[in-house]
């Protein structure tokens, strides 16, 4: 089988590959570096579970190749911040009670570091907006919003 | 096993898709992975195109290209796009949500050629040429790219290098206005865009294409006929609202009926009309 070179930065850590050109970003980071936080959840772009950054920018790791990913700057949840250092979203994400099953949770702390990173201080309707593509079961989104409200108030810091 | 190539140039692009005239081109994925992922193997191969500098280009002026590899993200955030071609930019905007957006590219959307594909109708109603790189560089009208669902004149050796359109002018108005089931992440059950030309208080020119109502993004020209030349102090869209129905031609599905369709393109046509004249401070009944 085909296997095509692949270097790519994870979580600042550079690391290098041979892939085949059918594994996904979602893939690669769960399977080859064993970065479970990423979820996979319909595998079809909608429900927003598997989104990193890449490069600055969301993305749904489904929908992105591994190989789409070479030469790329890739955060995910574990690069946002660790139990003995919770990025601001994460420890607001636990006091507002913003996580119940904790699936879609990796996936929203993502899609709210972009937007923040793009609009810190955004409105209810800009929140609501930014968070459009992450599907969530359990919570109804008000303590979600609430804790990215939190944040960009700047309760957390700066 | 599937084969990948990523070209670095243009040039390379077209000699290897010339070369092998099966491989599916992929930039974003957010539509072609959606569709092929559990079947990667039956594609003869894929070439790579979402990091093509030379596809990533928007040129501002009197006349706009914008490349095939730029983002909806980006044609949404462009404050230059923003302030001459809004309508342009709010169909960007309307696209999946933010993590499709940042991927998911206007070569993209109009190669997949979906009824609904949020960027056809405004470039359409802006008057775009999509411009095409194979052997020979080619452009045609947008308009007539179209051929049914998923289908288009795109030659196997061709690929989609940008559109290009004049800029409006001053006394040139836009809006495009979508129905979908949710505000986002909803593929359109209905839309509509309009661009409109005033002069000395009459509708001089406008063009009308819908979205998600026939087989392909659908330009209402006898529905413009009826409008053009129309004073704004006594616009009369009853007859325009009836010749509307009479272009378009929508099915029954899993977004929406056929009926349902008709309804809601009446009203955000009327909708998206006004809004038209409205950016240009002209208050308008209708």
């Amino acid at each position: 089988m085909a296997k095509y070179p692949l270097e790519l930065t994870v979580n600042g850590q550079k690391h290098s590959f041979q892939v085949e050109a059918d594994l996904r970003l979602v893939d690669l980071l769960r399977e080859k570096l064993h970065l479970l936080g990423t979820k996979e959840g319909c595998g079809k772009g909608e429900c927003g579970s598997c989104t990193v950054l890449m490069d600055g920018k969301s993305v749904t790791s489904c929908l992105v190749l591994a190989l789409q990913a070479d030469g790329a700057e890739i955060v995910t949840v574990e690069g946002l911040g660790g139990e003995s250092a919770l990025h601001p979203l994460q420890q607001a994400f636990i006091d507002c009670g913003a996580v119940q099953c904790g699936y879609c949770t990796p996936g929203m702390l993502l899609s709210a570091k972009y937007l923040l990173d793009n609009n810190p201080r955004p409105s209810r309707e800009e929140i609501r907006r930014g968070l459009a593509g992450n599907i969530c079961r359990c919570t109804g989104y008000v303590k979600i919003i609430e804790a990215i409200e939190a944040v960009a108030e700047g309760r957390y810091g700066r | 096993m599937t084969v990948y190539f990523a070209p670095s140039a243009l040039t390379e692009a077209v000699a290897y898709k010339k070369a092998n005239p099966a491989t599916k081109i992929i930039a974003g994925g957010t539509d072609l992975l959606v569709k092929f992922y559990e079947e990667l193997d039956s594609l003869a191969g894929l070439m790579d195109i979402s990091r093509l500098a030379e596809l990533k280009v928007v040129r501002t002026g009197e006349e706009v290209f914008i490349g095939a590899g730029v983002t909806h993200e980006e044609i949404a955030d462009h404050p230059w796009l923003q302030e001459n071609v809004a309508l342009l930019c709010q169909g960007a905007a309307e696209v999946g949500g933010p993590q499709i957006r940042n991927r998911g590219t206007l070569g993209g959307n109009l190669a997949n050629a979906s009824p609904a594909a949020d960027l056809a109708a405004p470039l359409i109603a802006l008057g775009a040429t999509v411009e095409l790189a194979g052997a020979q560089p080619a452009a045609l009208p947008l308009e007539d790219f179209f051929t049914g669902p998923g289908q288009t004149k795109l030659q196997p050796d061709q690929i989609i290098t940008g559109v290009k359109f004049a800029r409006p002018g001053a006394n040139q108005g836009g809006a495009y206005l979508k129905l979908g089931k949710r505000k986002a992440m909803a593929i359109a059950t209905a839309s509509v865009a309009v661009l409109v030309t005033l002069e000395k208080g009459c509708l001089a020119d406008l063009c009308i294409c819908l979205g998600s109502v026939a087989p392909v993004p659908r330009r209402a020209k006898k529905t413009e006929d009826i409008l053009r030349g129309q004073k704004l102090s006594s616009l009369d869209l009853g007859p325009a609202l009836v010749q509307l129905q009479a272009e378009i031609s929508p099915i029954d599905d899993i977004r929406g009926t056929a009926q349902y369709r008709r309804q809601g393109a009446e009203v955000i046509f009327r909708r998206a009309l006004l809004q038209a004249i409205n950016n240009l401070g002209v208050e308008v009944n209708g």
